[in-house]
């Protein structure tokens, strides 16, 4: 009697265990989002250079942990040139992220010096990864987000190509300006402005107006 | 006069030194500004206050992680090869994730947890576990992305396979089948639009049919299928 008592009283907490543990391994779901911001260079890139593009934001929204990893495919709509795979360069390959967690990944855009002028348009696409048994189907997840910019003309090299170059030019003129100025008073130039002393025309007469 | 005209020289060579500095090193003169006009104190007084945006991600969710073919049929029973319960026959067997139809069972569930966006599914080459020869995805139908060459199209041939997901009242089963691209999932609409709202789910399985033949021998095969919700 005692004996299924205490059967009875052990029984409880494993049960209670089995309601909780099921519908959690029943809800058991993999996910993965990117954000909807399209990744944008700003400026204009130039063949043969190398540039940061913002770091791009991920997120594991399953229940299982699971790697991230960042691609370049073309799937929305858009003009512009196909981005080639090899000009997209994670900072990191994987990106392990346990249920819910997000990271940004930073990530750089590589232009090949033989690039192609104009617009190119991809996307940004977030893979996540699941645990693969042979012999199973197993359903993977994916995220896209637009990956835009331009490639214009490079400009040629030389000292003022290494300067921000509305700077570079303000520079440029108010030094020269200021050249001028020194030069204009050596040489004994100068430049008198005066101030007529004037009225108000008819009006100004003392007495008003006729 | 003399000493105020070489103060005046001073001062524009300092400037322009000034400006020289700052474009050379990178040095902004918004910088410099901000650094020098720096309110004081007791200058203004401030607000905080925090504001909530909606959700800013593009997502998706699939559940159940894993599915089991089942339900297998087709094959040739003189030549040994007909389907068993959970394993494809040849030629042309198929085989099932859930059942189609008003009392099938869809046991995918894909949900939007993201923004709107069209949901697309791709699958890809099936790969033997001994890691040799591949099938491939064909196509049914007018424009097929990759042709099936069985039975005048309508049948995967040799290394390829034909893979379909399925909705609610059979939608699907007639589509061409998956392609390694992401395509409009048809669950979700039809296949030029899916767009979903953020929180729709759909349930959906997954129909199956091998190829006339395999050069591989290999009897596990591994199929992957990927949802991506894609801006509109």
């Amino acid at each position: 009697m005692q004996r299924r008592r205490l059967a009875a009283i052990a029984t409880l907490p494993m049960a209670g265990f089995l309601l909780l543990a099921f519908p959690a391994a029943a809800a058991a779901s993999i996910g993965v989002g990117i954000q909807v911001g399209p990744v944008r260079l700003a400026g204009i890139a130039h063949a043969g250079q190398t540039y940061d593009l913002p770091p791009v934001y991920v997120v594991n929204t399953g229940t299982e942990p699971e790697t991230v990893r960042l691609d370049v495919q073309r799937l929305s709509k858009g003009t512009g040139r196909d981005v080639p795979k090899a000009w997209f360069r994670p900072g990191q390959t994987d990106v392990h992220l346990d249920a819910k967690q997000s990271a940004t990944i930073p990530v750089q855009l590589v232009v090949p010096a033989d690039a192609k002028l104009g617009r190119y348009f991809s996307d940004v696409v977030a893979h996540g990864s699941a645990s693969i048994e042979a012999g199973q189907a197993t359903l993977g997840v994916a995220a896209a987000t637009k990956l835009q910019f331009t490639v214009g003309k490079a400009v040629p090299a030389g000292f003022w190509s290494g300067l921000p170059s509305p700077l570079a030019w303000a520079g440029g003129i108010i030094v020269l300006a200021g050249g001028g100025v020194l030069l204009a008073r050596r040489s004994g130039f100068r430049l008198r402005l005066e101030r007529a002393t004037g009225g108000y025309g008819p009006a100004d007469h003392e007495g008003g107006p006729q | 006069m003399r000493l105020l005209r070489d103060f005046w020289r001073l001062i524009l060579i300092g400037f322009g030194l000034l400006v020289l500095l700052a474009t050379c090193g990178g040095v902004k003169l918004g910088q410099l500004a901000s650094e020098v006009v720096k309110p004081s104190a007791g200058d203004s007084s401030s607000l905080s206050m925090s504001l909530h945006t909606v959700p800013t991600v593009r997502s998706v969710t699939v559940t159940p992680k894993k599915a089991q073919f089942g339900n297998c049929t087709g094959g040739n029973t003189n030549a040994d090869t007909v389907s068993q319960n959970k394993a494809l026959g040849f030629p042309n067997g198929t085989c099932w994730v859930g059942s189609p139809g008003e009392t099938g069972v869809l046991p995918v569930t894909v949900t939007n947890t993201g923004i709107a966006a069209n949901i697309e599914v791709n699958g890809a080459d099936a790969v033997p576990a001994d890691g040799g020869t591949s099938w491939q995805l064909c196509n049914t139908g007018q424009n097929p992305a990759n042709a099936c060459t069985s039975n005048n199209g309508k049948s995967p041939g040799l290394n390829q396979y034909l893979l379909r997901n399925f909705g609610l009242g059979r939608a699907g089963l007639n589509s061409p089948g998956l392609t390694n691209s992401p395509t409009c999932d048809v669950a979700f609409g039809s296949a030029s639009d899916c767009m979903a709202r953020s929180g729709l789910a759909m349930s959906e399985g997954i129909e199956l049919v091998g190829p006339s033949a395999s050069a591989d021998i290999s009897t596990h095969w591994h199929i992957t299928i990927t949802w991506t919700p894609v801006p509109s």
